[in-house]
């Protein structure tokens, strides 16, 4: 009875059975073997990834559609053929990439290195008209073009030396759509809500409240195991979990710590997830008089207990990490990097030693931010307290706000690290960009190395020498690891990455 | 005239509507770094997005933008959709209608005979139930009744959906929710006003004349009864709209009432200023047929104002 | 104790009481007796919450509470409280009628006239179609002298006057062709002019049809005037009950005189000395004002008039009465007079004081409901302190003294002081209000119907303490009312207005001496219970409708 069910359903192809499950989900195939529900808070309005840069297109594209290359997110962060089965450096500007064979859109059109050219083109990236130019900005900017060599050859082309050519291509903006499709759909508005790429599942529907995806059955790494794959919005936590426990979802997203009970206490039922590639930091500015002393700044870093705050806030499901890097790193990950201290008494040696008077320091944060913030900012704020220093504790709405200069002190953010590489962490975090906050010309000469050397040795030297004077000369501290949690019913098998990506290539349903 | 005064009149206060609403949503913050973090996105890309959505120059250049836009008939681009902010708006709009035309069928059908009978019997046990019912009603909020009957039917009984639209099923909870909370309160008034219409002196009048209960119930009370309520009840509707906010959250309906809520957190000013311009309308329509209704009922105020 | 003219009396009330059930029930009504014979006007006389009301509601069965009664009330032969449902809707039916207070307010009046009359005839003619029901309700509303009777059928109760409405209640009343009328106050909410019709309706209409009648009322001059027999209800007792010539010319309880004392009119004496005059404080000159529906009416120029060629004074020391019916500007005059409302053309000046001109006037006014025009929720003391602390009064012992002396000024103990406006009678309210208003040291109060709202004797009380006012403090009062009969008590001048013009401004002695305009001469002879009976019968004058008066 199963099997013909299924066997039925891909034989009426995608389009009456996606209406029968999004009309009703739980009586249609709620306990077959291949559906997995995803509750969100909020879902992507429109499915081109240059359109929308946000945890939810994050979570639904990333199973749409596919890179040139990849990263083992999951490893030491090195770089995976994806698209192309082979890449080679033809020189320091210069990556030349062959394509795989056989891959499909999902249309059942070929992808040929036109589209892949056309994927990095003026209509969609490089034309500052094009509603893709903003998204595409964060990662490749310093790709000048992409050529076609050959019907599968394809170079792309630097603007500068650039060692991180390979893991651009792994970025976000980088996925390869249908040059055909995207014309046909009118350009970005119609292809948004149509869209045609190579990944795992193709869109049966996208609708205000689910979005409906189906295993593609032509997929060049092999049919995923997961035959219906829907997202549905569920803004409210409560609702959430409620429909986690009453068997409406099988995968809930963003479960913070104190919501684990409900889910543990149910024997189907489990929290995954944890840390992604994202810093906790607390930022510092240097035109506060009080912070102009990098004793001051070091002794506010070394105040901190951040195994507790980890604990008492994050279940201790999240990392304090040693320096500004993770291990997908890889080469450049300095396992050796000695832990951070906790040493109030060194504090406040250091205050007196730098002369700080009690004056109090601005504290701003945004509540609505990086998760527990209040209760991580409390915290912090005692600690603070203990060593003398006086904390002023802003609430702020907006980042007008947060950033609204005089008046600014100490300030909560995150780094995200969306790419495997200190350039497009610490560096980018930290670049010329904000010299207004802090400045280190030292930093700056070591982030040039970091962005154009192509001798590994070199840059890790670098960024040895640029988190040295992150810790040396603080323009932040570093808290933890951010977490994503997830509550999953047992029998759907799915390992989150440690990233903001939700990848579901390898999941299956017991 | 008249008519033509009173939508002259509407025009006039839905454009001051999206005036204000244009200039404080942008008094309150700049909207770019409200939908993307600058600590996440790089300064090219925020010029890019400012420049592509028409967030430079000053309000006042922003503002006469928009209203040339508007008088072309554009109502602006979503920023969080990329497409057309009336596309946006109008794709919700189904379902909000959908849950607050039932929502408001259910309040009417509980709180008119419910109503009534509790005046009827003031007093008695069934007015007390009904009172003590409506308070709790009443002072329930939104959220915890809806969350209540998730727990209910969809966690221990496992009767109904908890989440989403599409069958059914789907709707009976959000309606609940709000026509229950609602009816709450749409009980009291019916109650009230029909114990002001029972006290009135045309009532006792015509039993003096020794009409049946039957007849006066029909002809004297509910035809008085219902001038009230015909004013309260768009009122409640518009509450609808705003319980839908709450309600559509939860039960991840997909309607304007949780658009709005979007749209605010993530600034999306186009779509908020298509929203509101189109609850100011849908209200200042109400409002004109619950006038032009009201005159029918009460020849007072049409009849008086034509002699 | 019987009157008897035929055997059986139509009502027979037996040591009736009535009581609200409670904790401690409360008796509204005690051992109240009566008879009612065939043919008898009896009139049932007393203040507000003597329990007239209560007893005549109690024998339709239609008390707004459920009531705990003792003793019986047996009406047209049948046991009113012994009735179940279907008898007792056929006694209301064919038994008796009632006529009430406020016809506007006993019609629905969302529902035309004539639905309404149909709906009642349908019960009596349940075989009729609907041309003969049409008929016969024309024929009724003939048969209370409307005009046009066809026509009115399609209008609203708000469409017709006062008047025409209580008559269409009448009509209603007598479509079953009841033995009883139950009449409760059925003039109290009318004009003055259009009082004297209605009774003389009811009048005609009890001869007519050999109806029995029962009045209930607080007028006194009505009673003297028509009734057969009188009864005068005193806190739910009976006081004293007879014949009416013999009720009128020797009451025997102390209460009774007292009523009829109140009631009296005295004629104002031809022979007024004159009086000095005095300086003029306030004066109308030429005042225009017209009140528009809508701007389009503004702009054809159809408005309702308030004020035409307004011209009179009010002299220091001096009561002016300014009298008309509803509608006739009167208020609207008051209004402008403190500034409320602003003339479209013309002056009004408020002069400044004798002694010193740069001293402004103070003027003040004195409300109709003096419930609405006090804070419920604060005690009196707590309100005059506050105007006087309003006026810069720092010192609170200071404040108390003008305060204790004020409120003696007005006739009250001070006791009053303590009590929340909800806990005063409608007399003792409004001389608080009075109180508040000389609070200030006046020269110049405006009244607009300051009696309206309380009982006739109050009336006489609150009466004396202007004239006391006035005699002692040389304050002039503008005293706004309908009701000719305290003109005649107190004031120096009167002002007739009609339609917003001034119709007579006379001095008060030479008002009743025969040489007045018509209308005037109509008000007067319609005043109840004055020495000389008017000799009238119902069709002699009858006001022209008008939109004015309706939409008083």
């Amino acid at each position: 009875m199963r099997m013909n069910r299924r066997t039925a359903f891909k034989l009426l192809g995608a389009g009456a059975a996606g209406t029968m499950l999004l009309g009703a989900p739980r009586i249609v195939f709620g306990q077959d073997g291949g559906v997995i529900r995803v509750a969100l808070d909020e879902l992507p309005r429109s499915l081109d990834p240059l359109l929308y840069q946000t945890n939810p297109g994050y979570r639904v594209m990333r199973n749409i559609y596919d890179t040139l290359l990849t990263v083992d997110h999951a490893g030491d962060g090195s770089v995976l053929p994806a698209l192309a089965q082979s890449w080679e450096r033809i020189d320091g500007r210069t990556l030349e990439l062959t394509l795989r064979d056989n891959v499909l859109f999902h249309d059942g059109s070929p992808l040929t290195a036109e589209d892949v050219v056309f994927s990095f083109g003026p209509e969609r990236r490089t034309n500052e008209d094009s509603p893709g130019f903003g998204t595409a900005q964060q990662f490749l900017s310093t790709i000048e073009s992409v050529e076609a060599v050959d019907e599968r050859t394809v170079r792309v082309i630097s603007v500068v030396e650039d060692p991180t050519i390979e893991l651009r291509l792994t970025a976000w903006g980088s996925q390869i759509v249908s040059k055909a499709a995207f014309e046909a759909a009118g350009g970005f508005d119609g292809f948004g809500q149509a869209p045609v790429g190579t990944g795992p599942f193709k869109v049966q529907s996208l609708g205000p409240d689910a979005i409906a995806l189906v295993a593609f059955q032509d997929y060049w790494a092999g049919i995923p195991d997961v035959s219906q794959l829907t997202y549905r919005l569920a803004p409210e936590l409560s609702s959430r979990i409620a429909g986690l426990v009453g068997g409406d979802f099988d995968i809930i997203a963003d479960v913070p710590t104190d919501q684990f009970g409900p889910i543990q206490s149910n024997g189907n039922l489990e929290i995954v997830g944890g840390t992604v590639a994202s810093m906790r930091v607390v930022k510092f500015d240097t035109r506060n008089e009080q912070l102009k002393d990098p004793r001051v700044r070091r002794a506010l870093a070394m105040a901190i207990d951040r195994q507790a705050i980890v604990d008492a806030l994050w279940a201790g499901l999240v990392e304090v990490p040693h320096g500004h890097q993770l291990p997908a790193f890889g080469p450049l990950f300095d396992p050796d990097r000695p832990a951070y201290v906790y040493d109030p008494e060194g504090a406040k040696a250091l205050l007196a030693e730098a002369g700080y008077d009690g004056t109090p320091i601005p504290f701003r944060i945004r509540v609505a931010a990086y998760g527990p913030e209040l209760a991580t900012s409390q915290v912090l704020v005692s600690m603070w307290q203990a060593v003398g220093v006086n904390i002023d504790m802003q609430i702020v709405e907006n980042f007008g706000q947060m950033m609204a200069y005089p008046g600014t002190g100490i300030r909560s953010g995150v780094d995200p690290i969306l790419v495997s590489d200190p350039l497009f962490g610490l560096w980018r975090s930290y670049n010329e960009s904000e010299q207004e906050v802090w400045s280190n010309a030292t930093f700056y000469e070591h982030g040039r190395v970091l962005e154009s050397s192509l001798d590994p040795e070199e840059r890790k030297a670098a960024f040895n020498a640029m988190m040295d004077i992150f810790d040396e000369d603080p323009p932040a501290m570093l808290l933890h690891t951010m977490g994503v949690f997830y509550g999953k019913r047992k029998g759907v098998n799915w390992d989150p990455l440690p990233s903001v990506y939700m990848d579901f290539r390898d999941a299956s349903v017991a | 005239m008249p008519l033509l005064f009173r939508i002259l009149r509407a025009v006039v206060s839905l454009w001051l509507i999206v005036t204000l609403v244009f200039v404080a949503l942008r008094a309150t913050g700049d909207p770019i770094t409200a939908i993307f973090d600058p600590d996440n996105t790089s300064q090219a890309a925020l010029d890019s997005y400012r420049q592509q959505w028409g967030y430079t120059g000053t309000v006042l250049d922003q503002y006469i933008a928009y209203v040339m836009s508007l008088l072309r008939g554009d109502f602006g681009y979503s920023t969080m959709s990329s497409r057309p902010a009336l596309d946006v708006v109008m794709e919700r709009l189904p379902a909000t209608m959908q849950l607050v035309g039932l929502s408001a069928t259910l309040m009417i059908a509980i709180g008119l005979p419910v109503g009534t009978m509790a005046a009827m019997r003031a007093g008695g046990p069934l007015d007390r139930f009904v009172m003590s019912f409506s308070t709790v009603g009443f002072a329930l909020p939104n959220f915890v009744l809806a969350l209540g009957l998730i727990l209910l039917f969809s966690v221990s009984l496992h009767l109904l959906p908890s989440n989403g639209i599409g069958s059914w099923q789907h709707l009976i909870m959000p309606v609940l929710t709000i026509g229950l909370s609602k009816a709450a309160i749409f009980t009291r008034f019916v109650r009230s006003a029909i114990l002001d219409t029972l006290r009135l002196q045309c009532v006792v009048s015509a039993r003096a004349r020794g009409l049946t209960e039957w007849q006066i119930f029909w002809h004297h009370i509910i035809t008085n009864a219902v001038l009230p309520l015909v004013t309260i009840t768009p009122l409640l509707v518009g509450a609808m709209v705003a319980a839908g906010a709450v309600v559509e959250s939860v039960f991840g309906w997909p309607g304007v009432g949780r658009l709005i809520v979007d749209a605010v957190s993530q600034r999306d000013l186009a779509v908020l200023q298509m929203i509101i311009m189109l609850i100011a309308l849908v209200m200042i329509t109400t409002n004109l047929i619950v006038d032009l209704a009201y005159a029918r009922l009460d020849p007072r105020t049409s009849a008086a104002a034509a002699h | 104790m019987t009157f008897s003219t035929t055997d059986d009396p139509v009502v027979k009330v037996d040591n009736l009481s009535i009581a609200i059930a409670g904790l401690i029930p409360t008796e509204l009504v005690s051992n109240v007796s009566f008879e009612i014979r065939k043919g008898d006007y009896f009139a049932l006389v007393g203040e507000s919450g003597s329990g007239k009301s209560i007893t005549c509601h109690a024998m339709m069965k239609l008390l707004p509470f459920t009531p705990i009664i003792k003793g019986s009330i047996t009406v047209d032969g049948q046991d009113v409280y012994a009735l179940d449902k279907r008898q007792l809707l056929a006694y209301r039916r064919k038994s008796v009628g009632m006529v009430f207070q406020d016809p506007l307010a006993a019609l629905n009046p969302v529902r035309t006239i004539g639905s309404q009359m149909l709906e009642t005839l349908r019960i009596y003619y349940p075989q009729a179609d609907a041309d003969e029901l049409r008929n016969r309700a024309i024929e009724a509303l003939r048969g209370v002298h409307i005009p046009e009777p066809g026509a009115r059928l399609g209008v609203y109760p708000h469409q017709l006057s006062g008047g025409l409405n209580q008559r269409v209640m009448i009509a209603l009343a007598l479509l079953g062709e009841p033995k009883l009328l139950i009449a409760d106050e059925p003039t109290t909410a009318l004009d003055m002019s259009v009082q004297a019709e209605v009774l003389d309706l009811i009048d005609e209409l009890r001869r007519k049809n050999d109806l029995t009648v029962l009045l209930v009322t607080h007028d006194l001059g009505i009673v003297r005037d028509r009734a057969t027999h009188i009864a005068v209800l005193q806190r739910g007792r009976m006081v004293e009950q007879g014949a009416a010539a013999d009720v009128v010319s020797a009451p025997k309880a102390a209460y009774s005189k007292e009523l009829f004392e109140a009631a009296s009119v005295e004629w104002p004496g031809r022979d007024a000395p004159e009086r000095k005059p005095a300086p003029v404080c306030l004066s109308f000159d030429g005042v225009n004002k017209t009140f528009f529906g809508s701007k389009r009416d503004r702009q054809m120029g159809v408005g309702i008039p308030a004020a035409k060629n307004l011209s009179f004074e009010v002299r220091r020391g001096e009561i002016v009465a300014l009298i008309g019916e509803s509608g006739s500007g009167k208020t609207t005059a008051a209004k402008m007079a403190m500034g409320l409302e602003k003339p479209d053309s013309g002056s009004i000046i408020i002069h400044p004081s004798a002694d010193d001109v740069r001293k402004p006037l103070n003027v003040q006014m004195v409300f109709q409901h003096p419930r609405d025009s006090l804070d419920p929720l604060m005690r009196v003391e707590d309100q005059l302190h506050e105007v006087l602390v309003v006026h810069g009064w720092r010192d609170k012992a200071k404040r108390q003294e003008h305060i204790l002396k004020t409120i003696a000024d007005v006739g009250l103990q001070p006791h009053v002081l303590e009590r929340r406006p909800t806990f005063l009678s409608g007399g003792e309210a409004q001389r608080v209000v009075i109180a508040r208003a000389l609070l200030l040291e006046p020269d110049l109060i405006i009244a607009d119907e300051p009696l309206s709202a309380v009982d006739v004797r109050i009336q006489k009380h609150i009466l004396e303490c202007l004239q006391r006012l006035r005699d002692r403090l040389g304050i002039a009062i503008l005293l706004i009312t309908h009701d000719l009969r305290v003109v005649f008590e107190i004031a120096d001048q009167v002002v007739v207005l009609r339609h917003g013009r001034v119709v007579e401004d006379v001095a008060v002695s030479t008002f009743t001496d025969g040489a007045r305009d018509a209308y005037t001469q109509m008000l007067i002879d319609a005043v109840p219970g004055k020495a000389q009976p008017a000799a009238k019968s119902s069709s002699v004058f009858t006001l022209p409708e008008s939109p004015a008066l309706a939409a008083g």
